[in-house]
């Protein structure tokens, strides 16, 4: 009990926690002595502002839990926010062809949506068919391919530009979708809601059934995995096709997020927020490891550094992006470095004793 | 490059030498699509050559520079950003006064992307972190530098900020009737190519590439490789900044965004091993062309908007990637039929 | 003696916690082959490592050429020209063969390497010990006895004196070991000194003129090869005697639980039959890349079959996965278990458990008390030594890993159970325990289907034995009286066979 105790305490959630504390004092106190200095008339970083700002911050949510799975294997998937915006793309043009074809609105939009995540999942099911039948090829590489492919898709349904619906009340229902709701005095966004619920199934699955077990088994050692009865082809092209089906949810919010307007060049870059995310909660390009609660926490650390960043220090966009990078290699550098030290005193420790 | 080729003595039909050499299916493929752009384009050759050259030739630069990086089983998706970064430090300091020549400029852009570069080495070698979680990062940062005040801020670099023996320099100075940006990617190709395959450092290369371990035994330090490799690929980076400036004449926060794709890619299709240990310049040359033409070829095709250009590029690139791995498949099965059991 | 090349005296060294030699002495005369036995953690690699300076001894003297020496570091001792050629030759399979040789020594023009030259002298050399090899072919695409020749010619490119060959013959068919003994022996002829480390008393007996055994660290003895015999060498290994090795229980046959028919796997094998009964032990063994393993592989649905049936309890079956097989009651212990067996940094309950965790779940979820509860009634019943079952699979060692596949492999429960070179890299005391589970098995009337180069083990264990040779079933005999020579016969082809002896009458 008490060794499992240690463990817990010592474990990567725990001290993703204890940055997360430690960056909420630190910001708390630089909100503190801004309105000291008059800089500011209130405090600007409370719990109620914080989960509201969360938003835009919690869009890639989804598609963060789809790499998460793709990264327990040992594969990575770059197509991420190709997909997206793929799927995207094809909720809006699947709604105008629907609206000027005479379907009445509300069944319009919700075919829309099912096909945008029909969509995004056929763009995972692709990858994952490519993943399994090309074991020669990398799924960087394969993804890296299928990314520009899938991109290539979404300006040709678009012709370029950006599709909009203006004043369109049944669209716009999907903007309801970033909106907030009001639990014990506090606005909760909807879509961070909606994330904590699927982390949930998520975290079970993953966690707790016999089949994450074995999605950690075949990114520990793929071969002995097989040979062990775990059908390694399937889990590939389930999870595949799961990481597309959770991009195109997560295309879903962000063009309720984005009053409704849809451009074949949006969410550049979520694949990257996505993957630095999951990395930060533990997870590992080379496989077999990483949590749900890792990468839950991770989530909300990544926006409240970046909303710290910006309304308390003025930082830019860029400086974000920056924090990003550096959060990035410092989550793995600084266990290794530990690990490293760790090692090295052990060994000068023994060495001591045995020589006395 | 004998050396580098497995010797099989049986085979000796067309499909073999196809599947051992790996550059002569992407000369077919580069031939192949020559001519069909040709038919519908007339003179495209004549009139477009010296496009594809040059257009392909930042390209090339810095796949010559990720070569060395794949060999030793690593990557860097930070080439793009680097290459940012570099025009955007050195035209800053043209700018500001502080350079006005040529080879100053070359200088800076080769010294800041060797410090990415090393940065990124040192920190897989002795901060053991994953390749593509290091580059994946330095992306980020190396972009989130370019906006900053003490850089470019909000402004870009443009024509007016540019020298005019700069401007001059790399498409308007020629030899032979190529224009100096060709000659510097010929330059760089050449010399990382002969490094790779003459010196012994290059060969060190290939040796961490094929068995780390071994080469910590045989005295050949594992991390000091891996910083050389990961520094020649960010100076490369570097002087693709450089390039870029001479060739487009402006720099800003989102220049190159997503080019180390291409990069990667050329590598690839030239029959590089992302496992390591295994490739050459040749074949890394041909893969760099191919995506020139194609980058060249497909807007003056006329199919459609320019946006279909990116559709039929990914679609081009994985269908030949597949190709490769296909005919490698059919090579392998006839291979297994002629055994004598 | 005057031709007394090296000599090491009263070597100890500590490692955190461990004593890993203590007062080991070893000498070795010019044009000499000098046998180190011992068991797995001996202390034999531990030592060698001393030799070749990758280790630092806390006490004790190198003496060469009886000149004390200070092997500070690995290039010390290359320079007094000692070198090792380990197991898993190759050192670098993607360079060529004269890469390989000349790797950090190539002949250069300035600062650029001179091809030319480098591949002429690799040529030079390896004909100097007859290997038909070029220099310009990639290590990798070389089968491993070739590789093997390439890091002895790298050695001798360096003027080695010395030559340590760890396990050289572990990888090795017959066939390919005589090569290499042949080799082996015009090397000694030219007086280089050579110590063999061998798992293999064959090995020790045809070519080692003296032996010195390792115990737990410690030294137990020298022999001359004439004074000692395969018993005496055991018992000085283990320090007692086994009296039952082999603890093959006798059973009675029932009913036929695997019948292959002209199976073929293209490339690989061709028209193979075979059967296993209820309580039968049947080996099928051969030279190694004679389609052994791809037989197993291919009835355990890791592999398909191009043509040729499969029977299970006498029901034509198609297995396309492992999984599949494992539902229909076959089960492989694979041949390399730390890549192909265990899951190294997961604990030994989880390793058990992964191909049923079917039966360890309560609804979807895993229930860790069944888990626990499966996991050590399997490390009771085959006698795995860790402190528990939670303890991770790279701790153990080899024999205590293998048993962990085996298992894994019984969780299932089986009706079949294929095991891929069970003792390969195994200590003496964990094979007789492996023995000793298989026969049990076959007892409770398990049919077992055991691919083994060992000759001692095929002919001791098995009730029937096939012999493959270059992808055909080349014999079938029942196992009483058979000699290791009728099994040679069948399994060495013919025309390389006698290509062969006529190479060995040149050499000797």
């Amino acid at each position: 009990m008490k060794q499992r105790l240690k463990r817990i305490l010592l474990s990567w959630e725990a001290m993703l926690i204890v940055v997360f504390a430690i960056v909420c004092v630190a910001f708390n106190q630089q909100d503190a002595s801004r309105q000291a200095a008059g800089l500011s008339k209130k405090d600007v970083f409370n719990l109620a502002s914080v989960i509201k700002s969360m938003r835009p911050y919690m869009l890639y949510s989804f598609m963060t839990l789809g790499i998460a799975l793709i990264l327990a294997m040992g594969d990575i998937d770059i197509s991420a926010g190709a997909s997206a915006a793929l799927s995207a793309a094809m909720l809006g043009i699947l709604y105008k062809t629907m609206m000027d074809a005479g379907v009445p609105s509300g069944l319009s939009l919700a075919l829309a949506l099912v096909g945008c995540v029909a969509t995004g999942t056929l763009c995972g099911a692709a990858n994952g068919f490519l993943v399994i039948r090309f074991k020669e090829l990398f799924p960087m590489i394969i993804t890296l391919t299928t990314q520009l492919f899938f991109r290539g898709v979404a300006f040709l349904l678009l012709g370029g530009g950006t599709l909009t619906f203006k004043n369109d009340k049944t669209f716009d229902l999907l903007k309801t979708l970033y909106n907030t709701v009001t639990i014990g005095g506090i606005s909760i966004p909807i879509v961070i809601i909606v994330f904590l619920a699927f982390a949930a199934v998520f975290y079970v699955w993953l966690h707790l059934t016999a089949n994450g077990r074995r999605i950690f088994a075949l990114g520990t050692n793929s071969k002995a995995a097989y040979l062990s009865g775990v059908r390694t082809d399937k889990i590939k092209f389930t999870m595949f096709t799961i990481c597309g089906l959770l991009s195109s949810v997560t295309a879903v919010f962000f063009v309720g997020a984005t009053s409704s307007s849809i451009r074949a060049d949006s969410m550049v870059g979520y694949e990257m927020y996505a993957i630095a995310a999951a990395v930060l909660g533990g997870f590992s390009t080379s496989g077999g490891k990483g949590s749900i609660v890792g990468v839950v926490i991770s989530l909300f650390l990544f926006g409240v550094i970046k909303i710290g960043l910006g309304t308390l220090y003025g930082f830019a966009d860029s400086m974000v992006n920056m924090s990003v990078g550096v959060i990035l290699i410092l989550s793995t550098l600084l266990p290794n470095v530990a690990a490293q030290i760790n090692a090295a005193g052990r060994v000068r420790k023994r060495r001591a004793s045995s020589l006395v | 490059m004998t050396a580098q080729a497995p010797v099989k003595r049986k085979a000796s039909s067309f499909a073999a030498l196809l599947i051992q050499r790996r550059e002569v299916l992407l000369l077919l493929v580069l031939v192949a699509l020559l001519s069909a752009v040709s038919v519908r384009v007339r003179g495209y050759i004549p009139n477009n050559w010296l496009n594809i050259l040059k257009g392909g030739s930042i390209n090339m630069v810095m796949a010559a520079g990720m070569l060395p990086v794949l060999l030793i089983g690593s990557i860097d998706i930070s080439v793009a950003s680097t290459l940012a970064l570099s025009g955007a430090v050195s035209g800053m300091l043209m700018r500001d006064g502080y350079i006005a020549t040529v080879p100053g400029m070359i200088l800076v852009g080769l010294g800041v992307g060797a410090v990415i570069g090393a940065l990124n080495g040192s920190l897989m070698a002795w901060g053991r972190v994953l390749p593509i979680i290091v580059t994946l990062g330095m992306s980020y940062i190396a972009r989130a530098l370019i906006p900053m005040d003490w850089l470019l801020g909000l402004n870009k670099i443009s024509r007016t900020n540019l020298t005019d023996s700069f401007k001059v320099f790399m498409l308007d100075n020629t030899f032979l009737r190529l224009p100096y940006l060709v000659w510097t990617a010929v330059i760089v190709t050449f010399v990382i190519g002969i490094f790779l395959r003459y010196t012994r450092v290059g060969r060190s290369i290939y040796a961490v590439g094929s068995n780390e371990s071994a080469a910590l035994v045989r005295g050949v330090s594992a991390n000091r490789v891996k910083l050389l490799a990961h520094t020649i690929c960010g100076a490369t980076a570097g002087l693709a900044g450089i390039l870029w400036l001479g060739y487009y004449n402006s720099v800003e926060k989102s220049t190159a965004t997503g080019d180390e794709m291409y990069v990667i890619a050329a590598c690839v299709l030239g029959g590089v091993s992302v496992t390591g240990g295994y490739g050459k310049i040749s074949g890394v040359v041909i893969g760099a062309v191919l995506i020139a033409v194609i980058n060249s070829a497909i807007p003056q095709l006329n199919i459609g908007n320019s946006m279909i250009t990116e559709f039929i590029k990914g679609l081009l690139l994985l269908a030949t990637i597949l190709l490769n791995v296909i005919l490698g498949w059919v090579m392998r099965k006839r291979e297994l039929a002629q055994r004598s059991i | 003696m005057s031709d007394k090349l090296l000599s090491m005296n009263r070597i100890t060294k500590i490692f955190p916690g461990v004593k890993a030699l203590s007062d080991v002495r070893f000498d070795l005369n010019k044009g000499e082959i000098h046998a180190l036995v011992g068991e797995n953690g001996a202390g034999k690699s531990t030592f060698i490592k001393v030799l070749a300076g990758v280790h630092q001894p806390d006490s004790g003297e190198i003496l060469l050429d009886g000149a004390q020496i200070i092997m500070k570091d690995p290039t010390t001792a290359q320079k007094h020209g000692i070198a090792a050629i380990h197991q898993h030759a190759a050192s670098y399979p993607d360079l060529s063969v004269a890469e390989n040789i000349f790797i950090g020594h190539e002949f250069m023009i300035g600062p650029f390497v001179n091809w030319r030259k480098t591949n002429s002298e690799a040529k030079k050399l390896l004909d100097s010990i007859g290997a038909d090899i070029q220099p310009q072919d990639i290590v990798g695409s070389l089968s491993v006895a070739r590789q093997q020749l390439v890091e002895i010619v790298k050695a001798l490119s360096q003027n080695a004196r010395i030559l340590i060959m760890d396990e050289p013959t572990a990888a090795l068919s017959k066939q390919e070991s005589e090569e290499l003994y042949a080799i082996a022996k015009n090397l000694r002829n030219r007086g280089v000194a050579i110590i063999l480390i061998s798992h293999r008393f064959e090995d020790i007996f045809d070519l080692a003129d003296r032996a010195t055994v390792l115990r737990d660290g410690g030294y137990v003895g020298t022999w001359s090869i004439d004074e000692i015999d395969t018993n005496k060498l055991v018992a000085a290994m283990v320090g007692r005697d086994i009296g039952h090795f082999f603890p093959k229980k006798q059973t009675q046959p029932g009913d036929e639980l695997l019948r292959i028919e002209n199976l073929s796997r293209t490339g690989f094998f061709r028209d193979v039959s075979l059967s296993v009964r209820a309580g039968e032990i049947v080996a099928l063994t051969g030279l190694v890349g004679a389609g052994r393993t791809e037989v197993a592989e291919t009835v355990f649905g890791a592999e398909q079959a191009s043509a040729g049936q499969i029977y299970i309890e006498g029901k034509p079956v198609q297995i396309h996965s492992p999984n599949e097989a494992m539902s229909l009651g076959v089960g492989l212990l694979p041949e390399d278990r730390q890549l192909q067996g265990l899951l190294m940094n997961w604990s030994i309950e989880r390793n058990i458990t992964l191909p049923t965790l079917k039966q360890c779940a309560r609804g979807a979820f895993v229930s860790s008390a069944k888990e626990y509860a499966m996991a050590d009634n399997l490390k009771t019943r085959l006698n795995i030594k860790a402190n528990d079952v939670k303890t991770n699979a790279e701790a153990l060692s080899g024999g205590n890993q293998q048993k962990v596949v085996v298992a894994k492999q019984l969780a299932v429960q089986p009706k079949i159970l294929i095991l891929d070179e069970p003792t390969k890299g195994v200590d003496v005391g964990s094979k007789a325990a492996i023995y000793e589970i298989m026969s049990n098995l076959a007892a409770q009337g398990m049919g077992i289907l055991m691919v083994s180069s060992e000759m001692p083990e095929v002919i001791n264990m098995a009730d029937r034995i096939y012999v493959m040779r270059e992808g055909r079933i080349s014999a079938h005999f029942s196992a009483k009286g058979i000699t290791q020579n009728q099994i040679l016969e069948a399994a060495v082809p013919l025309a390389k066979a006698a290509r062969n002896t006529a190479e060995r009458e040149v050499a000797s």
